[in-house]
């Protein structure tokens, strides 16, 4: 038996007055659209750059929708849907253009500012590249540092084929040389025992406290001991020169007690064979310095001022 | 009778000034649109697609308006008047929105930077996509 549906001429009747009412209050395709659009334009940056023309879309619209519900479907609510959808349009056109002005002025912002972009790039290059070269020398200090605690002794990188003796240092207010100190001195008796072409130039030093002069007189005497001591150890009288320095070219601070420990010492400088005076580290201040220092050590020469009429060394 | 036709000449007065202000409201609605026509081409609409479009279309409304009017359909023709005036208007808006894009992308070409996060080319095809019905 085939099964049949069978369809009420009433019934068919109401389905066909159902949609033919459906039809006839669905909004027209313009509608939608000018819905769909203004929608769109209203969540976009056109509400804030373009508030009236939104509001001639918002205006526009409510009269499609009025003349939808006067005459669905009508002329007139196609026209206003029509308005509606442009005037969002020319809304969202002005946000793009709005956008795209921003958009000019940030570049024109970068490219002013590109000169200083660039000048900052290559100093940043060039401090990288210092700091690369800072950590080169602090490195290759350190290792030196490290050579010169170990022997006492350091080749400078600053002047070729010199040579400075170091470690040998003294008590507050002494000349005395310590069992350590001779016995840096004694290896450098035998080295210049072996090398008789060498000369040497002692220089004495004192730390920052106390009178000038006196430190001045301090550093003479700690020069004189260690020329006296090499004398003993038969190095040739003319070999060794004495500077005294007083309280200048300190090698440590002054404020704290191993740092004046640091300072109260003997610096011994092999010049080169021609017997030219030597210098550690060679800058031309320095050496005028010590021009200056020889000059009133000559000054002093008088002996004026011993290290026993100060009360502080 | 002469009651009669007093209130004959206050309903004619009365029409016929509703008729010459709705055409005189015509009037100044054409003269308005034909404005934002002219604009539009001095803007220079027609040297771009979609302005070149919808100044074409407001050109053809501006006809079917001075049509509707003078077939006496006023509301018609003010409507008309009216679109043509936006599309114009819109057309404008569009070719000021596509030089300054091009604007735009000249400068970050200068920059040497093609990143640009502007929208390049037709910046009306987002439009096109929803709303468009040329």
């Amino acid at each position: 038996m085939n099964a049949r549906i069978i369809v009420h001429p009433l019934g068919a009747l109401g389905l066909a007055m159902i949609a033919s009412a459906c039809q006839a209050t669905a909004p027209s395709p313009e509608l939608q659209t000018a819905r769909d659009v203004y929608l769109k334009a209203e969540g976009s940056r056109a509400a804030m750059v373009a508030p009236a023309d939104l509001r001639e879309a918002e205006q526009a619209l409510k009269s499609a929708e009025a003349a939808h519900q006067r005459a669905p479907r009508s002329q007139t609510e196609r026209s206003y849907a029509y308005l509606a959808m442009r005037k969002s349009q020319l809304a969202m056109a002005k946000a793009d253009a709005d956008t795209a002005r921003a958009e000019q002025l940030h570049a024109a912002q970068l490219a002013a500012a590109r000169p200083y972009v660039e000048l900052l790039e290559e100093t940043r290059g060039e401090l990288a590249e210092r700091e690369r070269a800072l950590q080169e020398s602090e490195r290759a200090l350190a290792e030196a540092n490290g050579a010169r605690e170990e022997l006492g002794v350091e080749q400078s990188g600053a002047a070729e084929g010199q040579l400075t003796i170091s470690g040998v240092f003294f008590e507050t207010e002494s000349a005395e040389l310590s069992p350590e100190a001779q016995s840096q001195l004694d290896r450098l008796a035998d080295d210049l025992l072996a090398h008789e072409d060498q000369r040497i130039v002692i220089r004495g030093y004192a730390d920052a406290r106390g009178p000038r002069r006196y430190n001045q007189a301090l550093s003479r005497e700690r020069a004189q001991a260690v020329r006296e001591y090499l004398l003993s150890r038969g190095v040739a009288e003319d070999r060794l020169r004495t500077e005294a320095l007083g309280k200048r070219l300190p090698v440590a601070r002054n404020d704290t007690a191993s740092g004046r420990a640091n300072n109260r010492r003997v610096e011994i400088v092999a010049a080169r064979a021609s017997g030219a005076a030597a210098d550690d580290t060679a800058p031309s201040a320095r050496r005028r310095q010590e021009r200056q220092a020889t000059d009133q050590e000559r000054q002093n020469v008088s002996g004026k001022d011993k290290p026993g009429n100060s009360p502080l060394r | 009778m002469h009651q009669l036709n007093r209130r004959f000449v206050v309903l004619f007065s009365l029409l016929a000034s509703a008729g010459c202000g709705a055409a005189q409201m015509n009037e100044s609605q054409q003269r308005s649109a034909s404005y934002a026509l002219h604009a539009a081409e001095l803007e220079g609409a027609s040297h771009h697609p979609r302005p070149a479009r919808l100044l074409a279309l407001a050109r053809l409304e501006m006809m079917r308006a001075a049509r509707a009017s003078d077939d006496g359909d006023e509301s018609g023709a003010t409507l008309l008047f009216e679109r043509a005036k936006t599309d114009a208007e819109l057309a404008r808006q569009l070719t000021r929105t596509l030089d300054e894009q091009e604007k735009t992308r000249v400068a970050w070409s200068k920059l040497g930077n093609n990143e640009s996060s502007s929208p390049s080319g037709d910046g009306d095809q987002e439009h096109n996509h929803r709303g468009g019905t040329l």
